[in-house]
C-alpha cells in the first residue's frame, strides 16, 4: 500500500519536473513548479519527515511561488524558440555523463535506510537514547538541531540573513544605475 | 508596485486565514519540543502569514513599512541567538553550552530546555523576517527606486 503511494508520488514529481522546464510559458512553469513542491511534501511525510514537509510546504509551494511570480512580473522575459543542433547534443552528453559520474559516486554511500551505516550504528543512537536525559527534550530533532549542533543551526541563520542582505543590495544596485 | 487583488473571496478567505496560520506558527514554535517543529518552521509559517496580509492589504496603507527596519528586527533574531550562545562562554563554559547558565533553571536538563527554546525565539525572528525582506525587496523595493530614477 504505501509503497503504491510512493511510486505515484514519485511518477508525480518526476513528471511535474520534466513538465516545468518543457513548458513554454514561464508563468505556468512556476506554478507546475509548485505543484512540484506540493507532492514533494507529501513524499516527505510519507518519509516520515513532517518538519522538512512544514518547510517545502510553506517555503517551496507558497514563498519561492510568490517570489518568482513577482521576480517575473518585474523583469522582462521573452520565449525564444531553440532550433536543436548539434552543440546541444554535446551539452546533452554532458550533463549525461555528469550525471553517471554522481551515481557511480553515490553507489559507495550506505544504501537508504541501512541499520548498519556508522551514521544509523553510532550517532543516531547516542542521540535518541540521551536526547530526553540530557535536555528534557522528547523530540531528538529539536535537542539535535538547537543544543548538540547548535553552532550549525548559527551558521545556517547568518546565510538565511546574508540571503536577504544580499537580496536587498543586489537590488539597490541594479535600479541606482 | 504590486496591488492588492480586489476580489472579495481572496480578501475574506485571507482574513480568516492569517490569524490561525500565526496561532499555528506559535503552535509550532512553543510545542517544538514535544512534536515535528521548531524554529524554521514557525519561522517560515509566520513569514508567510505576514507576506499573504501584505498581498491583500491595499499598497497605499504599507507605505509605513521600511525594508531597512525589517533587516534591524532579523538582525536583532540573529543577535539573540548568537547572545544565547555567547552567555555560556562568557560564564566560562564553551559556546552553546547550556548548563553554565544558572538562571536558566535549577538542573542541567531545564537548563538546556530552556536555552533550546531561546535560541529557537531567534531563529524564529531571522527566519520569518528574512521572507518579508525577499519579498518587500521584489514587491516594493525595486518600484519605488525605478519611479524616483525616472
Amino acid at each position: 500500500m504505501i509503497e503504491a503511494i510512493n511510486i505515484i508520488l514519485i511518477v508525480f514529481i518526476l513528471v511535474t519536473a520534466i513538465a516545468a522546464l518543457q513548458v513554454r510559458e514561464l508563468v505556468s512553469a512556476v506554478f507546475i513548479l509548485g505543484c512540484y513542491s506540493f507532492f514533494l511534501a507529501i513524499l516527505w511525510v510519507v518519509l516520515n519527515a513532517p518538519d522538512v514537509s512544514f518547510t517545502e510546504a510553506m517555503v517551496g509551494v507558497g514563498a519561492s511561488t510568490i517570489f518568482f511570480l513577482l521576480a517575473l512580473f518585474s523583469s522582462k522575459h521573452f520565449v525564444k524558440l531553440q532550433v536543436w543542433n548539434i552543440s546541444h547534443l554535446f551539452i546533452f552528453m554532458l550533463i549525461a555523463g555528469l550525471g553517471a559520474l554522481f551515481v557511480w559516486g553515490s553507489l559507495d554511500l550506505p544504501w537508504f535506510g541501512d541499520a548498519l551505516s556508522p551514521p544509523n550504528a553510532y550517532l543516531s543512537p547516542h542521540y535518541l537514547l540521551n536526547a530526553y536525559a540530557d535536555t528534557k527534550t522528547p523530540n531528538a530533532v529539536t535537542a539535535v538541531v538547537v543544543d548538540y549542533r547548535a553552532f550549525d543551526t548559527l551558521i545556517e541563520s547568518t546565510v538565511i540573513f546574508t540571503a536577504g542582505i544580499a537580496c536587498l543590495l543586489i537590488m539597490k544596485v541594479r535600479t541606482d544605475k | 508596485m504590486i496591488e492588492r487583488h480586489d476580489s472579495i473571496i481572496v480578501q475574506k478567505v485571507s482574513r480568516t486565514l492569517i490569524p490561525l496560520i500565526q496561532l499555528f506558527a506559535l503552535y509550532v514554535f512553543f510545542h517544538g519540543h514535544y512534536s515535528p517543529g521548531g524554529g524554521f518552521q514557525a519561522g517560515v509559517l509566520l513569514g508567510a502569514s505576514i507576506i499573504l496580509q501584505l498581498l491583500v492589504t491595499r499598497a497605499s496603507d504599507i507605505q509605513a513599512l521600511s525594508v531597512l527596519r525589517e533587516v534591524m528586527v532579523a538582525s536583532i533574531g540573529l543577535g539573540l541567538f548568537i547572545l544565547v550562545g555567547a552567555l555560556p562562554l562568557l560564564l566560562k563554559g564553551s559556546f552553546f553550552d547550556y548548563d553554565q547558565v544558572p538562571w536558566y533553571g535549577a538542573t542541567d536538563q531545564l537548563r538546556h530546555y530552556w536555552g533550546i527554546l531561546f535560541a529557537e525565539a531567534g531563529v524564529v525572528i531571522v527566519v520569518s523576517m528574512t521572507l518579508v525582506i525577499v519579498f518587500h525587496v521584489l514587491a516594493f523595493v525595486l518600484y519605488e527606486d525605478r519611479r524616483k530614477n525616472g
